[in-house]
């Protein structure tokens, strides 16, 4: 909702308002003051005319366009009214003529532009009006022209000069109504109504007179709302409702003790909303609204007589379905549906005095056809409906009989003519045929309840039992047997009536009872004799049930002092019991009720007694607010900051309800968002529904109390926000405002990063591979090098010792031990060097180039010696690979195993196997020399060599020998 | 008497032998040379019966040298001399036309003797030569390559007595044929190794710029 004020522009959801003001260092705000009119252009811009001139506001950009005369001439500089035709042009009624905005050229024409010769009747325009046809009215200061926008004509409205000749010329507003009447105000002269089919013409006019007549002869607005009814706001008058079949008024004027009311009578501006709320803007007054529920309750009030329909004790209605109401203080008023008035039965006394006659708590109609009344102190009366009288059957008052005393709540009649009475002290009755009064107690005298207990009602069931209600539960009685079944709480049973205070009582005829108490409402299974229980918490408004009445559509009516409830039992598969709740906001003019003050007429019409009269209604008549409102986000807050657009860091770009999408970065994890529903009619009882889809699991119910919805430290990913509302009366727009909206993963969870991280460890494990590598390389390297260092040159150097030291025994000519030991260590080094290197050399990890070299050395060290060897391999040596100390000392055993057996054992013949079984491998050398005796020999290095190199590399190296029967080593080596 | 040339980088060895050689009656030393350069121009000059050629040497190695000599002067033995087993050098010596090997560290007796051995026709092959040979026969067989190294039945059965180390006298009673027919049975093995790799040499050494 939008409306012009003297500062400025106002902007309102239904909560909130926004001012739009003024401010002259700020040129994006509202360029004038002393907004007058408003209007909304077809491109959901919103133009006003103020005191600098004119300017239009964009709702969806939120900017103003200011149009001062200096600077796009001509323009209407002094606006005073605004109108758009069905095309969607703008009109503007200025002091100088009427003006028409031409959107492409972004100009103000004037309308003499269009209507050549023809000039309007007044240059003044006060106002404009767009007729159902589509015809600008402009009612200037003197007179009223048409302008027909199609055929570009100006013609002068005048009706019969006789009807309104001392009316005056000056028209403040105008109105054509659904009948084709058209409607105008004249300054200070009332209102004339004139048809032109028909040629009627009436005025109205305001008399202090008339109660009913136009509350002030200004009127500044008219409208007509969307049930055709016809608002007139006035300048000190107040607000008049026209009433079509009196052709009066009813004005509502200012009250300051009613909140209610007007807050104001000097009304300027009437409008009507989607929703069907009246907004009536005042002067001095703020703003106020108006909205006549559809639900018609009717209340009726005696005024006469110290508001006698104002305190209910009872309601009753008679076999012939008239209407009664017991009161506190005046008697017995008897209500008539067809005249909707009172008549009241009491007795009068001397000098006005009170006397606890005319407090009467409750009445029966006996089979007779006899009216009796219960009072307070006062006891049991009779009323003749004839001579309008009450009359004492018993009194306490002078009588020493205390058979009947003190104060008596109720009175029902069984079917055996004996009226029964509860009153403050136990159950009493009276026998009609005996006329005498009995009290409970004299009838069963074995029982003592019900003789002395406060007793609140008294009814009687479809099936002939009583029913007591009071402060100790329920009791049933069965009048003829006697026999007494008393219901009261219990704790500790769920099927036991809710409370013990029990106010009022309803048989619904198929064995179910209904009980309201004090602590809810009980229903009673006669089949089953247990209770089931409602209470607030299945929605009803109070937990203390004061009245209860079913209309014809088995839907109990419940009376709190929290207003009306219409309670729908469970029927058939429906589970629960529906709560319909009415209270003043849905127009229920009272809501506090009395006990049992409730009655169901003939006439279709539920009656209430309640504190400001009787309240009548027709159930089918409260119709509920069908309007959908529509909901919008009106704001978002983002980390407990509240955006709007145009803030600093342009997460919002639009107005808030505007925005379909928002881009958030991972600190911007915090969101909130406040939202409305656009009904107007108790905005309070709108309720919303939302769910962030991606998050929440199931639709979230608020209320307009809280309409926040709060998401804090939400992950990276994308959300969709939803909310839908409902209006006061449960009408859902199933269609939700949206929002959408994206949180960036921090830097650290984007899939890129995570990518670089990985890519990042993936170089890192190469590069420490590919170091690895190297230094296995390097010392591959090293190795190599020290081999072919070892090579050739220090190898060929050793070697010329031994040959020089040959060379040397030559030379000498003779033979020198000496020499002959130089030449064979020289030897011996470089066969040892030969080894190292052969090891060093990687290559030589194969198992089978071991074995290869084994091989190459028996057959080189055996070649000259005459002794025939046997190279035996078994298994599969291909694919084992050596270590590079396993190989050396697996080798080195061998050849001095070897060795040993070419100088010691004077062997013919040597046997070598190698043989491998999966991870064992064996050696065998045997020879069929002369062996040795181990204990004998000195072990010498040769052997205690082989253990410790067997040791080494955990092989069991086991050597068998005996004199004259060779000898055998064998080594057992796992791999 | 023997003629042998010697090619042989270390200078003490080198000497050693020389002297070794020369001073043992029935062996004449002709040459001693420090390396394979101008090949031809050396043997022309020197004329030897048999060489005693050191693998490793700067410049055009051993196995070149070799192949050299035997395109160039077929009729003389060459030893090889290397101070290491290198199987594999060992092996490409002898594809190469190498008649026969020897360690370094042989005692100087033995030395001799070899060179008279390989002078009297013989021709030296080991176990783990022999199956090296083997192992290339596997190899080519498995990839199946058309290659103009074939081996008789009877080559690959001597060849397999060889491998178990048996020596040329028991290969012969196993194989039921003279010492003789064994080897001239490896003397062919060896051409046709050394057809197979002669060539590959010469192209290296006419390269090299060394003829």
């Amino acid at each position: 909702m939008w409306f012009g004020a003297y500062n400025g522009l106002i902007k309102f959801d239904g909560y909130a308002f926004t001012s739009f003001r003024y401010d002259p260092y700020n040129k994006n705000t509202l360029p004038l003051n002393d907004v007058t009119s408003l209007c909304e252009d077809s491109n959901r811009s919103i133009w006003m005319t103020g005191n600098k001139g004119l300017c239009k506001y964009n709702t969806q950009t939120e900017k103003f366009t200011f149009y001062d005369q200096n600077k796009i001439a001509p323009t209407p500089a002094n606006g005073n009214c605004l109108a758009v035709d069905k095309n969607g042009r703008v009109w503007i009624g200025t002091n100088t003529g009427v003006y028409f905005y031409e959107s492409f050229s972004d100009k103000f024409v004037n309308l003499n532009s269009l209507i050549g010769n023809d000039s309007l009747i007044g240059q003044n325009v006060i106002c404009l009006m767009i007729s159902r046809e589509n015809m600008l009215w402009i009612g200037t200061s003197n007179g009223i022209n048409i302008f027909d926008p199609a055929r570009k004509k100006l013609t002068r409205f005048l009706p019969p000069a006789k009807a309104h000749e001392s009316l005056g010329r000056e028209v403040i507003c105008m109105l054509q109504d659904h009948e084709n009447n058209i409607w105008i105000s004249l300054w200070n002269k009332g209102l004339f109504r004139y048809n032109a089919q028909t040629k009627v013409a009436k005025v109205f006019r305001h008399s202090n007179a008339n109660f009913n007549s136009l509350g002030s002869d200004a009127v500044n607005a008219l409208i007509e709302d969307s049930r055709h009814r016809i608002w007139a706001g006035t300048y000190t008058g107040g607000v008049s409702i026209y009433r079509h079949e009196t052709e009066d008024f009813q004005t509502f004027h200012a009250d300051g003790s009613d909140k209610y009311s007007l807050t104001s009578d000097e009304v300027k501006y009437l409008y009507e909303d989607r929703s069907g709320v009246l907004w009536i803007a005042t002067a001095g007054g703020g703003l106020n609204n108006c909205y006549i529920s559809e639900k018609k309750f009717s209340l009726f009030q005696n005024y006469d007589k110290a508001y006698a329909s104002h305190f209910p004790l009872g309601m009753y209605k008679d076999r012939k379905g008239r209407i009664f109401m017991t009161t506190f203080g005046v008697g017995v008023q008897e209500f008539s549906a067809v005249s909707e008035s009172f008549k009241g039965y009491k007795i009068a006394m001397r000098n006005n005095a009170i006397t606890g006659f005319n407090f009467c708590y409750g009445m029966e109609c006996d089979s007779d056809g006899i009216y009796w009344v219960v009072s307070f102190d006062e006891g049991l009366l009779m009323l003749d409906r004839a001579t309008g009288k009450l009359l004492p059957v018993h009194s306490t008052f002078n009588n020493k009989d205390t058979t009947l005393h003190n104060q008596c709540n109720s009175i029902v009649e069984d079917n055996d003519k004996k009226l029964w009475i509860g009153t403050e002290h136990g159950l009493k009755y009276y026998d009609l045929r005996t006329k005498q009064f009995l009290s409970f107690e004299n009838f069963h005298r074995d029982t003592n309840h019900l003789s002395t207990d406060n007793i609140a009602g008294l009814h009687f069931d479809s099936d002939g039992i009583l029913w007591v209600t009071g402060t100790n539960g329920i009791t049933m009685l069965n009048t003829t047997s006697g026999v007494i079944k008393i219901f009261s709480h219990d704790d500790q049973n769920a099927n036991s009536i809710c409370n013990n205070i029990t106010h009022c009582f309803y048989d619904d005829g198929q064995g179910i009872i209904w009980i309201g108490t004090q602590g809810g409402l009980s229903r009673f299974e006669k089949k089953t004799e247990s209770f089931v229980s409602f209470t607030t918490r299945d929605g009803l408004p109070d937990n203390s049930i004061i009245g209860i009445v079913a209309d014809d559509d088995c839907n109990l009516w419940l009376t709190t002092n929290r207003g009306l409830c219409r309670f729908t039992p469970c029927i058939g598969r429906s589970p629960q019991s529906i709560c319909r709740n009415y209270d003043i906001n849905d127009g229920l003019p009272g809501d506090e009720f009395n006990f049992n003050a409730c009655v169901k007429g003939d006439d279709g019409r539920l009656y209430f007694g309640c504190n400001v009269g009787l309240l009548a209604f027709r159930p089918g008549e409260l119709k509920d607010n069908t309007y959908i409102p529509p909901v919008v986000i009106t704001g978002i807050n983002i980390s407990n900051r509240s955006f709007d657009s145009g803030d600093s860091i342009n997460i919002i770009t639009s107005p808030v309800d505007e925005i379909d999408h928002l881009k958030l970065s991972y600190r911007q994890n915090d969101i909130s968002f406040v939202f409305a529903a656009l009904s107007y009619v108790h905005p309070e009882k709108n309720r919303f529904a939302y769910m962030l889809e991606g998050y929440d699991k199931n639709w979230i119910f608020t209320d307009a109390a809280k309409r926040l919805a709060n998401y804090t430290n939400l992950d990276a990913g994308s959300y969709t926000f939803k909310v839908k509302a409902s209006n006061n009366d449960n009408m859902w727009n199933e269609v939700p405002a949206v929002i959408t909206f994206t949180i960036a993963p921090p830097f650290w969870n984007t899939w890129w990063f995570k990518a670089l991280l990985v890519a990042l460890v993936v170089v890192a494990l190469y590069a420490v591979y590919r170091y690895r590598v190297q230094q296995v390389i390097k010392l591959q390297t090293i190795r190599n090098n020290i081999a072919s260092d070892l090579h050739d040159d220090i190898g060929s150097t050793l070697n010329s010792i031994s040959v020089l030291s040959e060379v040397a025994k030559l030379q000498a000519g003779k033979s020198l031990p000496a020499l002959d030991e130089i030449g064979e260590s020289s030897r011996k080094i470089v066969d040892a060097m030969s080894d190292i290197v052969w090891t060093i050399n990687p290559e030589n990890d194969d198992f089978e180039k071991i074995v290869s070299r084994m091989r190459s050395f028996a057959y080189q060290v055996l070649k000259g010696k005459n002794i025939q060897f046997n190279f035996l391999i078994e298994g599969d040596i291909s694919g084992i690979s050596m270590p590079m100390e396993v190989r050396k000392n697996f080798y080195l055993i061998f050849k001095e195993a070897t060795t040993n057996v070419v100088k010691y054992s004077q062997a013919s013949h040597i046997r070598f196997l190698i043989s491998r079984n999966e991870s064992l491998v064996y050696m065998l050398i045997r020879d069929n020399g002369v062996g040795f005796n181990r204990d004998k020999l000195d072990a010498g290095n040769g052997l205690k060599n082989m253990q410790r190199r067997a040791k080494e590399i955990n092989a069991i190296l086991i050597i068998e020998t005996a004199t004259e029967e060779g000898t055998s080593i064998e080594l057992k080596l796992k791999i | 008497m023997i003629k042998v040339a010697l090619f042989e980088d270390n200078k003490y060895l080198r000497n050693g032998l020389f002297q070794l050689i020369d001073g043992t009656s029935g062996f004449s030393c002709v040459g001693a040379f420090s390396n394979c350069d101008k090949l031809v121009e050396k043997l022309n000059q020197s004329n030897p019966h048999v060489v005693l050629m050191d693998i490793e040497m700067p410049g055009l190695n051993g196995i070149e040298g070799v192949a050299l000599i035997k395109e160039y002067f077929p009729s003389v033995k060459v030893l090889m001399d290397t101070i290491f087993d290198d199987e594999d050098k060992i092996f490409n010596a002898i594809c190469a036309g190498a008649d026969g090997y020897i360690l370094k560290n042989t005692s100087p007796a033995g030395i001799l003797e070899a060179i008279r051995e390989i002078y009297e026709g013989g021709s030296a092959m080991t176990p783990s030569v022999a199956n090296k040979v083997l192992k290339i026969l596997k190899d080519k067989e498995s990839r199946k390559v058309p290659t103009n190294f074939d081996l008789t039945l009877r080559e690959k059965e001597i060849l397999t007595c060889l491998v178990e180390g048996l020596s040329y006298k028991m290969t012969a009673d196993t194989c039921a044929v003279s010492i003789d027919t064994v080897n001239a049975h490896v003397k062919n093995i060896y051409k046709k190794l050394q057809v197979h790799s002669k060539s590959e040499a010469v192209a290296k050494a006419i390269k090299n710029n060394l003829i």
